[in-house]
Parts: structure tokens; C-alpha cells; sequence
């Protein structure tokens, strides 16, 4: 079971914040989260999200659906960010 | 030294701290960011900060790397609230020390500009009219072009 975790106004759409998803890639993720709301596919897909795997950026080239996700792995989408 | 935290912060005491004992330092800048009444989407009550914590860091102390390797800097200081936040309390506090003050105030302009954009924190501004999630703005998009490097002339 790979954790996902959504920040963010993704939280709100999916509402939920942080759940064990048991799929082995990129593309079955992000299905499974897409079903939570019909504004996430959309947006999971934009090249403005962020998609963190293991605390690491995968830059919106190498986010291929058939990319291998590990039951020991944590994956994180979020919304464009603003600190400060 | 880059730090995240959900307590108050007290930016006259950091400065204190971070000032203390420095025989070396010739000028030290500091910058403190105050949560507005009045944001672009109306007023607000309460701001919301979302973060990741252990990426979150990694994130900022990536461009506080950048920070020293592009400014003569000697020491860098960043704290950055998240959780909810009350109007006019304090959101962050970023202090640079320096021999001279243009590298110290140029650290803290360039630390700030890329902040805004890269750090990630997720912003929830809640008042009467509801809620709404703020994503940065185009204004906050050309702060940080300022820093692009320069594309010689062919």
C-alpha cells in the first residue's frame, strides 16, 4: 500500500487528506485519487501541480502513468504553492 | 539555518539572537511578513498555512543553498510560520548577515522573491465571504524573473 497524501485545495476537493492506496503505478494513483472529485483529473494532470515522491519533485517530463510506485513509497499532489 | 513551525513568532527576539556576539558581521538585514486583513480576494479573518514537513525544508534550505552560493553572505536565518495564523501576526522572519549591507540586502530580496514561489506552503484565507485557497500571484511570477540570469547578446 503506497501512502498518498493531497494538500491544499486538492484536499478539499477529494476530502481527504492522507490515505493507503494499493496500486503499483503513477497513472493507477492518480485514477484512484481522480475519483474523489471530477475537478482532480484535470488538475493532477496540470504541469503547474507538484507531484512529490519521497519528498522529491518529479518534474512534470518524467510523470509518466506507467512510472512504478512501491508499496513502501509516499506520494504527495499539491496545488502551485505560495510561502512567505 | 532554515526552520518551520505551527508557534508564534517573535521577530525582535530572532533578530536579538541572530545579532548577538558577531564581531565580523558588518551589516545585518532582516525582513518580517505580517498576515493582511485585506487580501486580493477580500477581507480576511483567519490565514491557514498548509505544509509539508521534511519536504517543506528540504525546499527552503535548497534556496537558502542558492542564497549563499549567489550572495557574499555569512549567515542565513529563515523561520516560517504554518497552522493558522490571526491577522497582523507575524507569517515569517528572514534574516542575512553580511560584511557589507548590498549582499545582506539582496540575500533577504532574493530569498524572499523565491519564498513566495517555491516554498511550499498552501494558503487557505478564510472570512465572511468563505473560504479560498491562494495560489501565487503573476506579480509574485515577475519578482522572480528579476533573478534569471542574463542571456548574453549573440
Amino acid at each position: 500500500m503506497a501512502t498518498v497524501k493531497l494538500f491544499g485545495a486538492f484536499q478539499d476537493m477529494a476530502g481527504w487528506a492522507e490515505r493507503e492506496i494499493d496500486v503499483t503505478t503513477l497513472g493507477a494513483i492518480k485514477a484512484a485519487v481522480a475519483e474523489s472529485d471530477p475537478r482532480l483529473p484535470k488538475r493532477l494532470d496540470h504541469p503547474s501541480t507538484l507531484v512529490i515522491l519521497n519528498a522529491a519533485v518529479i518534474p512534470h517530463s518524467l510523470r509518466r502513468d506507467d512510472a512504478p510506485v512501491s508499496m513502501s513509497d509516499e506520494i504527495a499532489f499539491g496545488p502551485p504553492v505560495s510561502g512567505g | 539555518m532554515i526552520h518551520i513551525t505551527r508557534d508564534a513568532i517573535d521577530p525582535a527576539a530572532l533578530l536579538a539572537e541572530f545579532s548577538a556576539g558577531r564581531t565580523e558581521t558588518g551589516a545585518i538585514a532582516s525582513f518580517t511578513g505580517l498576515t493582511r486583513g485585506a487580501g486580493d480576494g477580500g477581507p480576511v479573518a483567519l490565514l491557514t498555512l498548509d505544509a509539508y514537513p521534511g519536504f517543506t525544508e528540504t525546499v527552503m534550505a535548497e534556496i537558502e543553498a542558492e542564497a549563499e552560493a549567489r550572495f557574499e553572505v555569512q549567515d542565513i536565518l529563515a523561520i516560517h510560520r504554518w497552522g493558522p495564523i490571526s491577522v497582523g501576526e507575524p507569517i515569517i522572519f528572514v534574516a542575512v548577515a553580511a560584511t557589507h549591507r548590498r549582499a545582506a540586502f539582496e540575500a533577504v530580496d532574493y530569498l524572499m522573491d523565491q519564498f513566495k514561489t517555491r516554498a511550499p506552503f498552501w494558503k487557505k484565507e478564510e472570512g465572511p465571504d468563505g473560504v479560498r485557497w491562494i495560489e501565487p500571484r503573476a506579480q509574485d511570477h515577475q519578482d522572480l524573473a528579476r533573478w534569471a540570469p542574463e542571456t548574453p547578446d549573440r
